[in-house]
């Protein structure tokens, strides 16, 4: 049977057509069910014109259903947000998060096991919110349930938890979290990609209860044998394993990625192999690989497939042809119990579905696997957003089918483009190129962040190519080339240096906000070891299933993989420490639209090229002008254009303030009308170890996501308030890993330098009460982070003015740090709103002693002024320096915005600041930290205060970020969870 | 799929299997009952009793 030219087109267009149809859903956004059912109407309509013009004009029928699957995209994409069913989750949420609501239930896919918890997923059947129990019927939508390892002592059910089971549920269905800050992960967002509408969470052993086993269904079935079979492999595993190589071993075979230490993980991220560790299409390579290898073998037998049956037969028999026919049935139904062991992830199943239909097409209608390319890429796309048309955007999704387009279609005019172009001397010059970069990084790492090095460094690597361009066509380089390499080696490059031209470099700033830069080599070894260790692994986990030999065969198997991992964690530990992780700023949609282009056309530049030379009569040598000329056109469009942004963004004459949510702690970004950065503050650090630290890194979780979603690749002013860890912590993660020009602080640079003693740090520091309470968690907890801090790039400024130009660009010191006291200006422009200064109003030069918290009270005190607006950032001051400023500030110190001192406390904003100040808004950075914040009924105690005097009091912990954008005149204030203006 | 790569799997397999061989001579300590030890608290709900019982 062969594939009909005609409706293989006509296949590959409708699906491209439904894909982009999802794509402008997602653009324009959810709309009310009315729009769902216009859209609904015509694609009936795009449909019944198609029928018809099948049969009365065929060759025309695709102009009707490429606009009708467009539709269709747009109809789908509105129905998965159609929430309109009463009894759907979204509509059952409780108010109160006491509220003892009880859900029966039956667990809808594996539990998700953790160190401390386990997910599982429910989908609701009945609800009891007080009133007796009522079914839910419809579209329900999910709700994850998050069930803690302290109810397992006396709930022994935690244990057993298991797909298909029907369980009772009491607590408060809550709407999961939000993103509460204008840029970084949604976790709500993510959830509803899989149907999951509602959290509840069960701390208590009496509230989970199982009921009994539901009927599963065929399909319930299938699933259920899948998951027991995963569990017998993580079994087989950890007889013959070790950890922690049996979890390294057990996320990259079947996804089980519970034990993974997080230093392992955090290594794979920084050297751009952590696409190992989450299953993606090159495992499901490797796996289908594998059983077409082994299908083949075994169906190719000629003693199973001719000796025996014509023994059997007493005649001429050969089945092996018809047996032939089977393999793509088992490879499938095989990959299928793959994708469901390990958690049907949108990268599984889009591996998954290419290599099945590939395999299909190839054996049943003779298409090659090359031509099938083109094919199998928006089939599996378009049934896969069919099912779900939430994935067009998630990372998984998008970055997967990204690598794939590219190995596909750059891998030809890569090999092309080294074998005519970058050959001879120009080869030459590519190996020094990657000898001389891997050396400097190496060596120098912080080298990557100095943006003096990277245009000296790129524009003596022009020199180089052109130089070796120019020796080639004089003095050509013979047997230097491409065609030499072993064609294993060659294929392998070019696929690899493919996936990073068409998807890590332009999407790792989208996803990651970091470029892993050992990612270019750390893959070159990762993935071939990857090619053994994941076929050890799945052939030793399924030798355990054998009786009696198994479980030796399984282990001898599983002391060599154990080897194999154990250098393969060498290697990704290696590369993590002497390669840097920079962060990457989000590219903007301009750019990502310029980049793309250029990609396009070189991915197609000898179609482009034939089509000039045929169509446009143009010679060879004028093709290639031409399209050469077409690239550079559109690559300098980008300096000359403003751009689409990501997210929303400021007008040129406004300042933006914004205010994050980090918990317990203070971050404030400012951004000037001429695009310069402030940063205040950074939030906590994260470290469990020390509870002074906070639970989560407020740098890594938040300030880089916001600085890379608001488009900013260099911090220009950092400042330090105090240094208590609920500020200074995040700042040590942001000189660490992000380009920041200059530092301020209220500590004096000079007295406080790079290695400086606990005991001098205390004495420096004058707080008596500190002073006198040394050995407590929280001095030590100030002592270590502000030393960290100073580890990073901070020089103090005067050691700086004395470098020379070459000591500065080599040193790794290269963030001027200066001293801020009362009166310090640290910015000031003119600005067409006005006059924009950012000045100091504490602390004073003379610092507060024997006040009931020294540390907070010479907290720097910041005022900005933009026209007639005005901003008081007060930090952690308490009420000794809040009377001082009011008595030698009086009326100036009046402001439309006031980040309120020291979270809310009422230990602060005593009634004198608040009536000197007479805020409009008064913003309280605040989130509940467990034997380190006050609580909830103290802050509201404050907040009576400001509302007294008619200020709107938004906290952070209730608004999420609070956004303030302002002309000079007029103020603009948003907060991330809830509108308002 | 070309035969080679067919002899390239089953080569791995038996090389796997002659080095694991080899490494269990040189360490005695590696057995199911020490690997099932230190992987106590990896998957712990996952044991052959547990998987008996369903």
């Amino acid at each position: 049977m062969r594939a009909d030219p005609f409706l293989v087109t006509i296949i590959k267009w409708v699906c491209w057509s439904f894909v982009a149809g999802v794509g402008i859903s997602n653009i324009i956004g959810p709309r009310d069910p009315g729009f769902m059912m216009r859209m609904w109407t015509l694609c009936g309509i795009f449909f019944a014109i198609s029928v018809y013009l099948y049969f009365a004009a065929r060759p025309l029928v695709k102009y009707s259903l490429l606009p009708a699957f467009i539709v269709f995209g747009i109809a789908s994409y509105q129905y998965r947000f159609d929430t309109t069913n009463p009894d759907h989750v979204i509509h059952l949420r409780d108010t109160d998060r006491w509220a003892r609501t009880s859900v029966r239930g039956v667990i809808d896919r594996a539990p998700d096991v953790r160190d401390w918890i386990t997910h599982i997923v429910i989908r609701p059947l009945e609800i009891d919110q007080g009133s007796g129990y009522r079914e839910l019927t419809g579209r329900t939508g999910n709700i994850i349930i998050f069930v803690s390892q302290d109810i397992r002592a006396e709930n022994p059910y935690y244990d057993t938890m298991d797909y298909g089971d029907i369980v009772r549920v009491t607590g408060a269905i809550t709407e999961p979290m939000r993103r509460s800050n204008p840029y970084g992960f949604d976790y709500a967002e993510y959830l509803m990609n899989q149907n999951i509408y509602a959290s509840m969470y069960v701390g208590e052993p009496e509230n989970i209860e199982f009921l009994e086993r539901s009927d599963l269904g065929i399909f319930g079935r299938v699933k259920s044998f899948a998951f027991n079979l995963k569990d017998r492999m993580i079994l087989g595993l950890k007889k013959t394993v070790p950890p922690p190589y049996s979890a390294f071993i057990g996320g990259v075979t079947v996804g089980a990625r519970g034990g993974v230490p997080e230093a392992m993980r955090y290594d794979f991220q920084a050297t751009g192999v952590a696409h190992v560790l989450a299953l993606s299409g090159l495992h499901v390579g490797f796996l289908a690989l594998m059983l077409i290898m082994l299908f083949n073998t075994f169906f190719k037998s000629r003693l199973l497939f001719y000796e025996i049956p014509s023994k059997i037969f007493r005649t001429e028999v050969d089945l092996t042809p018809h047996s032939l026919k089977l393999i793509p049935v088992f490879v499938v139904g095989a990959l299928a119990v793959f994708v469901i062991i390990t958690g049907a992830r949108p990268a599984t199943i889009r591996a998954a579905m290419m290599y099945s239909i590939m395999i299909v097409i190839s054996s049943w209608f003779g298409m090659t696997l090359s031509r099938s390319g083109g094919l199998t890429i928006p089939m599996s796309a378009a049934v896969m957003l069919a099912f779900n048309s939430f994935l067009i955007f998630d990372a998984s999704f998008a970055l997967s089918f990204t690598a794939v387009w590219s190995i596909i279609y750059l891998n030809a005019p890569i090999r092309r483009m080294f074998t005519s172009i970058i050959s001879g001397w120009g080869q030459a010059a590519f190996f020094l190129f990657v000898i001389l970069a891997i050396s400097v990084l190496v060596v120098t790492p912080w080298l990557i962040y100095n943006p003096v090095f990277i245009q000296i460094f790129l524009l003596f690597m022009a020199l180089l190519f052109g130089a070796a361009y120019l020796l080639e066509r004089k003095f050509p380089l013979t047997g230097f080339n491409f065609e030499a390499w072993w064609p294993g080696i060659s294929g392998f490059f070019c696929a690899q240096l493919a996936i990073q031209i068409g998807m890590m470099w332009p999407l790792s700033g989208v996803y990651f906000n970091r470029f892993p830069i050992a990612g270019v080599l750390a893959n070159f070894i990762a993935i071939p070891l990857i090619g053994i260790i994941v076929p050890l692994g799945l052939i030793g986990q399924l030798f355990t299933f054998i009786p009696v030999a198994g479980e030796s065969l399984g282990l001898a198997m599983g002391a060599t993989n154990m080897l194999f991992s154990r250098f393969f964690l060498w290697m990704a530990r290696f590369f993590r420490t002497y390669f840097p992780y920079p962060v990457q700023s989000a590219p903007t949609g301009r750019w990502l639209m310029i980049y793309y282009t250029l990609v396009i056309i070189f991915a197609f530049n000898s179609d482009i090229r034939l089509f000039l030379r045929k169509r446009l009569k143009i010679t060879r040598k004028g093709a290639n002008w031409a399209v050469g000329g077409i690239m550079l056109l559109i690559l300098s469009s980008g300096y000359w254009a403003r751009g689409i942004t990501v997210g929303g963004h400021r007008d040129p004459e406004e300042t933006l303030i914004t205010f994050f949510d980090v918990g317990f702690g203070n971050s404030v970004m400012i951004q000037a009308p001429s695009g310069k950065s402030i940063l205040i503050d950074g939030g906590n650090r994260g470290d469990r170890r020390w509870w002074t630290m906070g639970r989560f890194s407020s740098g890594e979780a938040v300030i880089i996501p916001n600085l890379s979603g608001y488009h900013i690749p260099a911090l220009d002013i950092m400042i330090s308030s105090n240094p208590l860890p609920e500020n200074l912590g995040g700042l040590v993660y942001l000189s660490e890993h992000f380009n920041v020009r200059s530092a301020w602080s209220s500590l004096d640079p000079e007295r406080f330098r790079r290695g400086i003693g606990y005991e001098e740090f205390l004495l420096n520091l004058g707080d008596l009460r500190l002073e006198a309470d040394s050995t407590s968690p929280l001095p030590i907890g100030v002592y270590l982070n502000f030393y960290d801090y100073l580890n990073t790039g901070l020089l103090p400024y005067s050691d700086m003015v004395e470098m020379t130009p070459v000591q500065r660009l080599l040193s790794r010191d290269t963030v001027p740090h200066r001293h801020l006291v009362e009166g310090t200006v640290i910015h000031r422009e003119e600005a067409p709103g006005g006059v924009f200064l950012l000045e100091a109003l504490g602390p004073p030069e003379e610092r507060y002693r024997g006040t009931d918290s020294d540390i907070r009270n010479n907290s720097a005190v910041l005022r900005l002024t933009y026209g007639t607006r005005v901003f008081l950032f007060t930090s952690g001051i308490q009420s000794e320096a809040e009377w001082d400023l009011a008595e030698r500030y009086g009326d100036g110190l009046r402001a439309d915005v006031l980040l309120v001192p020291d979270h809310g406390s009422t230990s602060a904003s005593t009634r004198r600041l608040v009536e000197t100040v007479s805020p409009s808004y008064a913003i309280v950075q605040y989130g509940y930290l467990r034997g380190r914040s006050f609580h909830d009924s103290q802050i509201r105690r404050t907040q009576g205060r400001y509302e007294e005097r008619g200020a709107k009091v938004l906290r952070t912990d209730k608004a999420g970020a609070v956004e303030i954008r302002t002309d000079g005149s007029t103020l603009k204030v948003n907060t991330v969870l809830k509108e308002m203006n | 799929m070309r035969s080679g790569a067919s002899k390239f799997i089953f080569a791995l397999i038996i090389a796997a299997l002659a080095v694991g061989w080899v490494y269990l001579r040189l360490d005695p300590s590696y057995t199911v009952e020490n690997n099932l030890e230190l992987n106590a608290n990896y998957y712990p709900s996952i044991t052959s009793e547990r998987l008996e019982q369903r």
